[in-house]
């Protein structure tokens, strides 16, 4: 049981380490942690591809007029180790994606975590954490 | 009173766990052979499975263990874990100095062009381009590793970079520093001390990076890495990294893996260019 918890204790550390570090490239190069975004909006596409995957979102504000997002996630093969598949988040879902803003680019971020918003309204399941 | 860390660590891994489709994991599959308890768990302390030619066997996938990290980029997770005595520091992806009261022993050129890098976002990471990982950011990325042993050599396949090293053990001679065209990965050859596969290592390109900070390397660089597997479980290697070009001595770190007994390395392809257009150049 001991060797059992250990194993366990050492798989949830190392999907969480995955979860917490973007080491794959420099996150500061391109994002920065002090420009927070939300937005809730439609998937468009979701990229399975590493070093980062990508969702693409659309965000339609009061005035009917559309944002098109593009946002990074962790690499493909961590996101499958956590179990994310191709279906996870499908084109026409509604999600709210907290993230960090790019530095150069006005509607590319960093996710921190998505939610999935069902369709009764309610929230679904989440993925990632808030950064500390 | 607030949580310690690992219980908060516990706790959050596993609200993801429980967060997660039932159905939707990446497949597992449990090595034939593979050591395990009276109750079904795998039996992480057994000893090291061996070769027929006696050897200890390194075969395996490999999870970087990450004795806590600090780093411009990293979350800092305290203070640096002070190893058992007679171990050297542990080596991090972030910053390979941090478990040395002083940091590393740079020249003054390689402190310079590390504080450089750290200032500018290490925007010319070989690494945000689809090349290779630094030595030493390979055996501590977070992405996996798998070793494939045969009598004559191993061979590391990095899941991270889709790197690929050979460690030639069939008798051969290291070449002499700047004989063969240098590589990325540089060109190992190793020799079995008891239990212990000692690798050495030079013919370096002498541009990857020791860390995510930007710690340098020059084409001097040579690698001296003791390999123990003490347990099924664990993998301990001693690094000694011998670079006069960026460093005034030679230091050592340790690393450690931990076995992932039912996982296989997942297909990297690298597809940074969707980031780099949007660094801030």
């Amino acid at each position: 049981m001991k060797n059992k918890l250990i194993l366990l204790f050492s798989i949830l550390t190392a999907l969480l380490g995955s979860t917490a570090l973007n080491a794959h490239h420099n996150f500061r190069a391109e994002f920065d942690i002090d420009m927070p975004v939300i937005v809730t909006g439609t998937v468009m596409r979701l990229a399975l591809t590493n070093p980062h995957a990508r969702l693409y979102v659309d965000v339609v504000d009061e005035s009917g007029e559309i944002t098109h997002w593009n946002f990074e996630l962790a690499a493909a093969s961590s996101l499958l180790r956590r179990g994310w598949r191709r279906d996870t988040l499908v084109v026409g879902n509604t999600v709210i994606v907290h993230a960090a803003r790019a530095r150069n680019a006005p509607n590319v971020g960093n996710v921190e975590y998505v939610t999935l918003v069902n369709e009764d309204g309610s929230e679904g399941f989440s993925f990632g954490s808030p950064r500390e | 009173m607030k949580p310690s860390l690992t219980v908060r660590v516990f706790f959050t891994a596993a609200l993801f766990i429980l967060a997660m489709p039932a159905s939707a994991q990446w497949p597992y599959y449990l090595v034939p052979g593979t050591p395990l308890l009276a109750d079904g768990s795998v039996d992480l302390d057994a000893p090291a499975p061996r070769t027929a030619d006696g050897n200890p066997n390194f075969s395996g996938t490999w999870n970087s263990i990450r004795h806590n990290q600090s780093g411009e980029q990293g979350r800092n997770v305290g203070e640096p874990e002070t190893p058992p005595a007679g171990v050297p520091p542990y080596a991090t992806f972030w910053d390979q100095g941090f478990g040395f009261e002083n940091g590393l022993p740079y020249q003054p050129w390689a402190l310079e062009k590390r504080t450089e890098r750290m200032a500018n976002n290490g925007i010319e990471n070989p690494d945000s381009y689809c090349l290779p990982l630094g030595h030493m950011q390979f055996h501590t990325h977070n992405q996996p590793r798998e070793i494939v042993q045969s009598p004559d050599r191993l061979v590391i396949i990095y899941e991270a970079s889709a790197g690929v090293r050979q460690i030639f053990t069939d008798g051969r001679s290291l070449p002499a520093q700047g004989d063969p065209l240098p590589t990325w990965y540089g060109y190992s050859v190793g020799h079995w001390d008891g239990d212990t596969l000692v690798v050495e290592t030079n013919n370096f390109r002498g541009d990857g990076w020791l860390d995510f900070n930007g710690s340098p390397t020059t084409d001097q660089l040579i690698t001296i890495e003791r390999f123990n597997r003490s347990t099924f479980g664990k993998i301990e290697i001693d690094v000694t990294i011998d670079d006069p070009g960026a460093y005034t001595e030679l230091f050592s770190l340790r690393v450690e893996h931990s076995i992932m007994p039912d996982e296989n390395l997942i297909e990297w392809v690298c597809e940074n260019e969707q980031s780099t257009q949007y660094f801030n150049q």
